[in-house]
Order: structure tokens, then C-alpha cells, then sequence
């Protein structure tokens, strides 16, 4: 492995590693509700209902993802780019639409969100596509 | 506490982002995180499995009144993501890449798995009237809060 990829490697794990320290201790405190999955999930079911969705499509992108590009005229690049740029787009909206039109969001909704954010990161922002 | 905690993560968020976007543009020679990942999907096995268990914590995190329940769910998980790296570590040595369909069973099979045996502890409400009473010692089984 060469020395680029190994810092970025050491960096991951060590984000990881701290980031698991602090749960740790925001477990073991006498604060209720402060892990990092109540507060995630407070948000979501909140203004921030995108994070299911954006999370989902993080995690279609990282360990799924088809080799076959909805545009196969364009280069791999073109396909890296678009996935992020519609994330950034999609997730703004939902945001928008989060902060000006109030409305209970339920499981139902959550777990479609984590559905389609799963596929969106499949098909349109893979790393496994062949040119 | 909880405005800490809240902050953190916000700013961790940020940070990672931050981070990726710097090293997506071009003229860094560092490969960016999904690159890293991507590359070590077989080694990462075990993160796949993490990475399922973690999205059930956040919404389909089960809670439980008994004290010991949400550590040994801990243990348990934290036992498999361990067996599972293992495992992708040999599958590597031996040439094995996980396929896509592979990697998405993995994902929900942690999900599912921390959905079962990692539920979080809650301090028992000693206000609601769906707990037990002193005179029956069964609960009424119906919320009947206005």
C-alpha cells in the first residue's frame, strides 16, 4: 500500500476510533438521549429529514453500486460528479422542505427514504461502473 | 452535555466533508475516503456489517428498561464485527472479492442483528400508568394519559 493511502487509511481509523471513544463515554454518562443515534434520529424526524436519505445513498455508494452508468456516453467522472452534485441537490431540498412545511414524518417514511437512498447511491453514484 | 455531544457530531460532519471534498479535486495525490473503502471492500467486510448495524441503532434502535441488556448487545456486536473482520482478512490473502449482492447481505445482516440483540437502556418512566401497580402488580395495559 503506498504512503497517500495509508495516511488516508490511518486517518479513517482514527476518526472511527475517537468517534467510538466518545459514544463510550456519552454512553456511560448521566445524560439520556446524547448518543449519536438518538440525536440522528431526533433530527430526522424533525427539519432534517434528508439525513435517512443521505446516509442510505452514502452507504449505496460505498459498499454497493452497479457497473453499468445510466449515461453511457459520459466518462466515469461525469457519473462520481453527478451522484454528488444530485445528492447535494436532493438533500437541499429536503432540507428546504424541512424548515417551511412542518409534517410528522413516520417509520414508514423513514425506512422509504433509507430504500430509495440506498438505490440512489446503487444507480447513480456507483464505483463500480465499466466503461 | 447533550449541547456538546450535538456540537460534535455537527462539526465532525463538517469536517469529513470538508475533508472528502479536498480530496476529490484533482491535484491532491491522496485517494479520497470511498476510494480507500472501495478498494478494501473484502477487508472491510466487517465495517459493512458495522455500517448495517449502526443505520438499525439510529432507527429501529430498541429499547429496554433491564440494565446490562444494551452492554451486552455491545459485546455481542462488537464479537461478529471483530469475526467478520477476521474473516475479510484472509478472504483478501486468498484472493476473494465480495460481490455487490454480498455486500448488501451484509449490511442488512447487521441491521438486523443489532435490531435483535443491541437494544438501547432507558430508565423506566415511574409516571406512566402503563407501569405496573402496587395493588395488582400488572399494568393496565392501556395509555390512558390525556
Amino acid at each position: 500500500m503506498d504512503a497517500p493511502t495509508a495516511l488516508v487509511e490511518g486517518v479513517l481509523i482514527g476518526v472511527g476510533l475517537s468517534f467510538v471513544l466518545f459514544e463510550v463515554a456519552l454512553n456511560l454518562n448521566d445524560v439520556e438521549g446524547d448518543t449519536t443515534n438518538i440525536v440522528l434520529e431526533e433530527w430526522s424526524y424533525g427539519k432534517f429529514f434528508f439525513i435517512p436519505f443521505a446516509l442510505a445513498a452514502i452507504a449505496g455508494h460505498l459498499f454497493l453500486g452497479t457497473t453499468t452508468s445510466f449515461f453511457p456516453d459520459k466518462s466515469i467522472e461525469f457519473d462520481g460528479l453527478f451522484g454528488v452534485l444530485a445528492l447535494f441537490g436532493i438533500s437541499g431540498l429536503m432540507l428546504l422542505i424541512g424548515w417551511l412545511v412542518p409534517f410528522r414524518k413516520t417509520k414508514f417514511l423513514i425506512t422509504t427514504l433509507v430504500v430509495l437512498g440506498l438505490a440512489f447511491g446503487h444507480f447513480f453514484w456507483s464505483m463500480n461502473i465499466i466503461k | 452535555m447533550l449541547k456538546t455531544s450535538r456540537k460534535y457530531i455537527f462539526l465532525l460532519v463538517v469536517a469529513l466533508i470538508i475533508i472528502d471534498v479536498v480530496l476529490v479535486t484533482d491535484w491532491t495525490k491522496y485517494p479520497t475516503f470511498s476510494e480507500v473503502v472501495e478498494q478494501e471492500r473484502t477487508l472491510l467486510m466487517g465495517f459493512t456489517f458495522l455500517f448495517g448495524g449502526l443505520f438499525a441503532k439510529i432507527y429501529y434502535n430498541q429499547k429496554t428498561s433491564i440494565k446490562g441488556k444494551d452492554k451486552r448487545g455491545v459485546i455481542i456486536f462488537s464479537t461478529l464485527v471483530l469475526l467478520l473482520s477476521f474473516l475479510g482478512f484472509f478472504a483478501k490473502q486468498n484472493g476473494f472479492t465480495v460481490a455487490t449482492w454480498q455486500q448488501l447481505v451484509l449490511l442488512i445482516s447487521g441491521g438486523v442483528v443489532a435490531y435483535l440483540v443491541w437494544p438501547q437502556f432507558k430508565e423506566p418512566d415511574i409516571t406512566s400508568p402503563l407501569m405496573p401497580t402496587a395493588k395488582t402488580g400488572t399494568s393496565s395495559g392501556r395509555d390512558t394519559r390525556p
